[in-house]
């Protein structure tokens, strides 16, 4: 036992040397084992902070989906926290459109919810290029004022320090386009994220002991804003959008990345996009309609002019101020699937319809 | 009766490996806040 001890406890320069081979082989394993193909198989939980790391489910969503068996259709659901609390589960979403379709349900549709907390618009591009080949499919793109109108220093902030690992080329690519920092893609996953590995430590606990279960809703069941709230909020998130669409150069970078992935998916995939402004609550429609009309109107004529639809379920989902926590985010089981029923017809309509950008005269 | 040469082999691996992967996870650390590496967490409105 006091040989054991002394082995372990001592310190010697063989060990020194030990350690340190120790951790360069470990990192250069890192760089090698860890691939997007060994992330698909991991739980869902696993490679998240905590069960409301979105980052890390938008990673494992869009890795998993990148690799699904195929199917004869595809939905994908992309946007921030208005969309992700916007519908209640891509399974039961998924099953409504099958029912519309009179299709088997899981066998014949696949499902992507690749929404995530503060998905910036440049961020949803990324997602949308990245979408996994489908025979047909449609993809639904929350873009309201939240999105369109960003702060540019906050967007610099998401590409120089991505929260989830989207594919630096991808990344390159819009911000090039959006006019932000560039990063240096090595080729080899773990570095190109090495932000985001560095930032989740705790992947070999979860390994060891078992991931929580991601969180799916963030409001569910949580009390409306009161009045104080409404007074302190809403005026504050007008002005923010109202100073934010004054960055002209900015909003229309984003309409020309836009225009790009949007053009790119109906003439290089049978992806076929749909604009969704996301939920608004009625009470906060007089503060903040001038915003949501300032923003429909940089993306309307974008829309209408490639045939993509730009569309509004609100009123169809009958929804209402108590449906709501606050001015977007719905806070009910029953809201929810309210909206999904709809959302889910829309996405059955346009599945059942022939793609016009592939139709042949 | 494991003889006090094996015993000590299997104490200086296992402090190679304890402290090889304190290391490794420092090393990150360092990184990560070097960096400015973010987690988005929810803030709420």
């Amino acid at each position: 036992m006091s040989a054991f001890l002394d082995g372990a406890l001592r310190p010697r320069l063989s060990v020194t040397l030990g350690v340190i081979a120790f951790a360069l082989v470990e990192i250069a394993a890192l760089c090698v084992f860890v691939t997007p193909d060994v992330v698909a198989r991991l739980e869902p939980g696993v490679l998240a902070r905590n069960v409301d790391d979105d980052g890390a489910a938008l990673t494992h969503a869009l890795v998993t989906a990148q690799r699904e068996p195929a199917r004869s259709a595809h939905v994908a659901l992309v946007g921030a926290s208005s969309m992700r609390e916007a519908f209640w589960h891509i399974d039961t979403l998924r099953d409504s459109v099958a029912d519309a379709l009179e299709q088997p349900r899981e066998t014949t549709l696949g499902a992507f919810n690749l929404t995530s907390g503060g998905q910036a618009l440049g961020e949803s591009l990324v997602v949308l290029g990245a979408l996994p080949e489908t025979p047909r499919g449609v993809v639904v793109l929350g873009i309201g004022p939240g999105t369109l109108f960003a702060d540019r220093t906050d967007l610099q902030t998401r590409f120089e320090h991505p929260t989830s690992a989207l594919a630096v080329d991808e990344m390159n690519a819009v911000a090039r386009v959006l006019g932000m920092p560039e990063r240096t893609a090595t080729g080899l996953y773990f570095l190109d994220h090495l932000q985001f590995f560095v930032s989740r430590p705790q992947v070999p606990v979860w390994l060891a002991l078992g991931a929580p279960e991601p969180r799916r809703h963030r409001y569910l069941g949580r009390r409306q804003w009161t009045d104080e709230r409404w007074v302190e909020r809403v005026d504050a998130l007008r002005v923010g959008f109202e100073q934010r669409a004054q960055d002209d150069a900015l909003v229309s970078a984003h309409l020309v990345a836009l225009e790009q992935t949007l053009t790119h998916l109906q003439r290089q995939t049978q992806w076929r996009p749909i604009l969704l402004e996301p939920p608004l609550a009625p009470r906060a429609r007089p503060a903040l309609t001038e915003a949501r009309s300032a923003a429909r109107a940089r993306v309307a004529p974008l829309a209408a002019r490639l045939g993509v639809p730009l569309v509004d379920l609100d009123a169809e989902a009958a929804l209402v101020d108590e449906d709501f926590h606050d001015f977007t985010h719905l806070r009910s089981e029953e809201a929810m699937r309210r909206y999904e029923a709809r959302l889910a017809a829309l996405v059955a309509r346009h599945l059942s319809e022939p793609n016009p950008s592939t139709v042949r005269p | 009766m494991i003889s006090p040469r094996v015993a000590r082999a299997v104490g200086i691996a296992l402090q190679i490996i304890v402290l090889g992967q304190l290391l490794v996870i420092a090393l990150g650390g360092l990184y990560a806040a070097s960096a400015g590496a973010r987690v988005f967490r929810y803030a709420g409105f």
